[in-house]
């Protein structure tokens, strides 16, 4: 019998969010297109963690239920698995910049494993995978209109 | 309140330094130059087979 730990597990991904001070509005619309991402099943939330930065440069890192009020994200509580390490927000940190406050998120592709088992099934095998900044695609497209009009 | 204690045993996964990365937001209009640009040589193939 084929359990939920058995399941393919989809490519992982991390994103810092930094929200300058006094540009933050927090109104929840974040949390409902997250936790609208979980229940379409597109992702599984592995790790969130809040980073407030001091004007100094010290910082300090919240988990998720040290916050008062999470509103929608409580759903995501249950499937989080503390994929981060200290210094892994120590580096975070230092990216950041003074009198910022930061989300971590962490996340499984979900909606890519049964694709990825599907590749295997059909002898294919992963050579490379990545992102394509948009910063490259436009200045790929430009150059591309600035060549046809020459 | 700070980290759990079992994240500073850990080994961390996401490498140092972290790199900012430039904000830029596209919006679909980028993709679809390239959209246009595929049927444009769709059609020029067409015509040059008939």
């Amino acid at each position: 019998m084929t359990t939920a730990n058995d399941s393919e597990l989809g490519p992982i991904d991390y994103m810092v969010v930094e929200f300058p001070a006094g540009k933050q509005n927090f109104n929840g619309e974040m949390a409902k297109e997250l936790t609208s991402l979980v229940d379409d099943n597109t992702i599984r939330v592995l790790d969130l963690v809040i980073v407030q930065k001091d004007d100094d440069g010290g910082f300090e890192a919240l988990e998720l239920d040290d916050l008062d009020d999470v509103g929608e994200l409580a759903a995501v509580e249950g499937t989080l698995a503390e994929i981060l390490a200290a210094e892994d927000v120590a580096h975070i940190a230092n990216a950041m910049d003074p009198g910022t406050i930061a989300a971590v998120l962490v996340w499984e592709n979900t909606w890519a494993a049964p694709f990825a088992v599907a590749v295997r099934n059909s002898g294919g095998q992963l050579v490379a995978s990545g992102r394509i900044p948009t910063q490259a695609l436009i200045a790929s497209f430009e150059a591309d209109a600035d060549t046809q009009g020459a | 309140m700070p980290l759990r204690p079992a994240r500073a045993a850990r080994r961390g996964v996401i490498g140092a330094p972290v790199a900012r990365t430039a904000a830029v937001v596209g919006t679909a209009a980028v993709v679809s130059h390239g959209v246009d640009r595929r049927m444009d040589r769709r059609e020029d193939r067409r015509e040059r087979r008939f």
